[in-house]
């Protein structure tokens, strides 16, 4: 019963010193802040063409999938897409993922391909209603 | 009497506490859809239209917003994708606001939030955890019982060496001190405990929630150590068809099939189909005993779901049908075997449950609703020279009314329930027969102020044939000091009526005399008092960000201290296998961390570790540690995704390390030196890994090992040589018997359109 009282109160010491981390962490850097490599990250905005919350969702995880990269949100109303990163993300690979999806960007042009691979309610250029 | 009017006080003293508020502004906002209910809309920006003063939405809907005079009375509800709406206020006045969804502008909200696959619920008073069907994928997960290995809470593992029956473990103790449910209805229970995890097909699981410690009064009183609800596929939402086999280096196969489809505008319904194969009977360890049986089991389930959201009627049935086959033993069938022993272990099984709701349309927080369940269970097994046949037919109702006290902070939940269960079993020359009759009542009220706090406070009242008044307060407390930061408290007391026999059917493949010693002369099943048990618990959850990237620490402790319970001591002699009634002290203390976190980007890593003491006092040697039951478990899991765009071909990848500490043995002292074991087992790892490659959306398909290590327990039979010989065991079972298992199999899916 000692050894297992003994290893519980290691436990919980051990975690006690776990739990600091994260809270060590929020109060620098607040609920939505990225923590302590925040200082080098890069922060960058393509203009991406899209319709709706599809679009959203494949150009958010396509700029995602780019080496580097740590954040991507796009805002459909303006179509700006906002890309956080590290030092050695590259604008315009993301601008060449995309373009690979089928999105084009200020700094590519889309590939055939990959824009006709989009579903129907994505392809910008055909008309598709913005939402 | 003393708990009625009690109710009917707090009743009227939170109703006069209520009425006498504020006149600040409060009330619901809810989406209407044109198929399911009303969905609570969370996020709603709020606002004086005059001052631009303003509050949101919480997760059930609700609002609260305090006015001033500079406020004037235009309340203006915006939310993505629709127009917002302004409402005239009149002061007191709960207000409902619905936005229909077909104003809504974007036609559909995607929230692009990465979900973890197993996440801790941050709103829910109880500690839920909400595994996915996603999550499930990361392992083999033929069922039920394999849908734990990626999951440090629960923990499964095999009764004995013969019949294939599997137990979980929770909080330290056994499975049957959970309540297992399906949709919220009965699920495992009853006669179908020894082998009812195999039942429900791994496939055809939507995500499974399990919360530790004394779980809500609304589905009954046997909750102990927590709940485990299994949510199947939905005929009106989610994957519209899916193909799924599965196939193993023992031969096992397996194949799921699931399909809805939208009947009309309200109807809609789905099939769900699954076969598994076992064709041979293997002996990897030479002892002349298959490993696991061989056999097959076929089951069917046809799902209803009505929605009319005009009359705000919702109805639901599901109708389940099952046949399981198993034959264990020797692997020979050859008369070369001078003592030939065999199990044949059969099952039969149909289950109904419907439930039937309204939602009263002008007052989206109100429903009335109803659950019926009926299920007929029938049980045989041939062991060796035993013999076993049970039979259960039980029917369940439940009516329960929800609603408010004035504004949505106060909720409540009030309803009867009716259980009854007809139990007759046989083994060898002894009979067993009894009926539960149980009609209850219950009371729940939810107290929630704001995102902070919220307090629930639940009490049940069932009147037992058998056992007399039950009555069960739980009580939980949910506090969140912080954005990222719950605190959880909770306690309460549950019961369950003992069925020893079926409980320990895998004890039926040994030489053991069963001696049910319960009070003699008494109208008790078996002589057997019921199980009764408190529970406390405490947790603390923390949610953080690093580099982007979200993680979430969870630490818990929780006790269950019986007052009552029936002990199956094997100590005694390993001759024989004693049941009686606790005289004593019997606890279950366990302590679990957890971290979760996306080491890298696409890497995530969940770690947990758990401290175990569950001691029961034993006839005749006092207080000791139970048997099986390893004083602590570690547990690491990571699964990496090479892509998080997931629309297109991409590899998961995901491997477990299991570390079991050592377990107490049953005394073999009294055997002959070649028959005993140690007293303890030994602590061992056990690594399980999958690869998925996903093709495209729809199709994909996996390759994994389980027990990547090869580790097996030895010997697993004792006295395997002479079956019917005093000292033959196959129940003592604390690790796994068969080594690395090879498996792979393919999901065909067609997905909803979005």
């Amino acid at each position: 019963m000692k050894s297992i009282t003994k290893n519980i109160f290691s436990s919980v010491l051990s975690l006690m010193l776990l739990m600091g981390l994260p809270a060590i962490s929020s109060a620098q850097s607040g609920t939505t802040a990225p923590g302590p490599s925040a200082k080098t990250d890069v922060t960058i905005t393509l203009l991406v063409p899209g319709v709706c919350g599809m679009c959203k969702d494949r150009i958010e995880s396509t700029a995602m999938d780019v080496s580097g990269v740590k954040k991507a949100e796009w805002d459909q109303k303006t179509d700006s897409l906002v890309v956080v990163g590290s030092a050695k993300m590259d604008k315009q690979k993301v601008a060449d993922a995309l373009a690979k999806a089928g999105y084009r960007s200020d700094l590519a042009k889309a590939d055939p391909k990959g824009y006709s691979k989009l579903p129907g309610c994505c392809k910008y250029d055909s008309g598709a209603k913005k939402e | 009497m003393r708990t009625i009017i009690i109710l009917c006080l707090a009743f009227f003293f939170l109703k006069r506490e209520a009425s006498g508020q504020d006149i600040a502004t409060r009330g619901v906002v809810v989406e209407e859809i044109e198929e399911g209910k009303p969905i609570p809309l969370e996020s709603v920006q709020v606002y004086w239209l005059k001052s631009k003063h303003n509050t949101t939405t919480d997760s059930t809907g609700y609002f609260f917003i305090a006015r001033s005079p500079e406020d004037g009375n235009q309340l203006v509800f915006a939310y993505l994708g629709y127009e917002p709406d302004t409402v005239t206020i009149e002061d007191g006045k709960f207000i409902s606001i619905a936005f229909q969804e077909k104003d809504n502008l974007l036609g559909e909200i995607v929230v692009s939030h990465k979900k973890r696959s197993t996440e801790v619920s941050f709103l829910d008073p109880l500690l839920l955890q909400n595994i996915s069907k996603e999550e499930l994928f990361k392992a083999a997960c033929c069922n039920l019982s394999e849908s734990f290995e990626t999951n440090a809470t629960v923990d499964v593992s095999f009764t004995d060496a013969i019949t294939g029956a599997k137990e979980i473990q929770m909080l330290g103790l056994s499975g049957k001190y959970s309540l297992i449910s399906q949709e919220q209805s009965p699920g495992v229970s009853g006669l179908a405990i020894p082998y009812g995890l195999l039942y429900t097909p791994g496939a055809w699981i939507e995500s499974i929630q399990i919360s530790k410690g004394a779980g809500s009064v609304i589905q009954g009183y046997e909750s102990m150590t927590g709940q485990i609800n299994v949510e199947l596929r939905k005929p009106n939402t989610g994957d519209k068809f899916l193909l799924n086999g599965f196939f193993n280096e023992s031969y096992r196969s397996e194949l799921n099939l699931f399909k809805r489809v939208q009947v009309s505008p309200v109807f809609s319904t789905a099939l769900f189909g699954h076969y598994s194969l076992y064709p041979k009977k293997l002996d990897r360890n030479d002892d002349g005993f298959a490993d696991t049986p061989k056999g097959n089991l076929i089951t069917l389930d046809n799902r209803w779901d009505y929605h009319n959201e005009k009359s705000g009627v919702e109805a639901q049935l599901n109708v389940q049908w099952l046949q399981d086959r198993k034959q264990g033993g020797h692997v020979s069938n050859t008369s070369d075997i001078p003592e030939p022993y065999y199990a044949n272990i059969n099952a039969d099984r149909i289950q109904v449950a419907g439930k039937l709701g309204y939602v009263f349309p002008n007052k989206k927080y109100a429903s009335l609703g109803s659950q019926w369940g009926y299920t007929h269970h029938r049980q045989t097994a041939t062991i060796g020279n035993n013999e076993y046949i049970g039979r259960q037919t039980s029917f369940s109702g439940n009516w329960l009314f929800q609603s408010i006290f004035s504004d949505t902070r106060h909720q409540y939940f009030a309803g009867f329930s009716f259980r009854y269960n007809d139990y007759q079993e046989h083994l060898n020359l002894d009979q067993y027969a009894f009926k539960e009759i149980v009609p209850g009542a219950f009371f729940e009220y939810s107290y929630k102020p704001d995102e902070k706090f919220t307090f629930v406070a639940g009490i049940r009242a069932d009147r037992h044939n058998l056992y007399g008044w039950l009555f069960n307060p739980r009580l939980h407390l949910r506090y969140a000091p912080t954005e990222n930061t719950v605190i959880r408290i909770s306690g309460g007391s549950g019961m369950r009526t003992p069925l020893p026999i079926a409980e320990n059917l895998g004890s039926l493949a040994s030489s053991r005399e069963w001696k049910i010693d319960g009070e003699t002369n008494s109208n008790k099943p078996y002589g057997l008092n019921m199980e009764k048990a408190w529970n406390f618990g405490a947790s603390l959850t923390q949610e953080f960000k690093l580099d982007y990237r979200s993680g979430v620490v969870s630490v818990d402790f929780f006790r269950t201290e019986f007052t009552d319970r029936s002990i199956v001591d094997l100590d005694i002699s390993p001759q024989q296998l004693w049941i009686y009634n606790l005289d004593g002290k019997s606890y279950a203390n366990t302590f679990q961390a957890e971290l979760q976190y996306e080491v890298v980007k696409r890497l995530d890593a969940k770690v947990a570790y758990k401290l175990q003491d569950s001691r029961i006092t034993y006839r005749d040697a006092g207080l000791r540690k139970q048997i099986f039951t390893p004083s602590s478990r570690f547990f690491a899991n990571l699964s990496y995704v090479s892509s998080v765009a997931t629309y297109k071909g991409h590899w998961r990848v995901s491997v477990t390390g299991h570390f079991t500490g050592e377990q107490r043995i049953p005394d073999t002292d009294s055997n002959p030196s070649a028959f005993q074991l140690p007293d303890h087992s030994l602590g061992f790892w056990l690594f399980n890994g999958q690869l998925t490659r996903v093709f495209n959306k729809n199709f994909e398909m996996y390759v994994g090992a389980e027990n990547i290590n090869n580790f097996k327990q030895s010997p697993v039979i004792i006295d395997a040589d002479h079956p019917y010989s005093q000292y033959f065991d196959s129940g003592l079972i604390w690790g796994p018997i068969f080594g690395r298992e090879w498996y792979l199999g393919f999901r065909y899916t067609i997905r909803q359109d979005r």
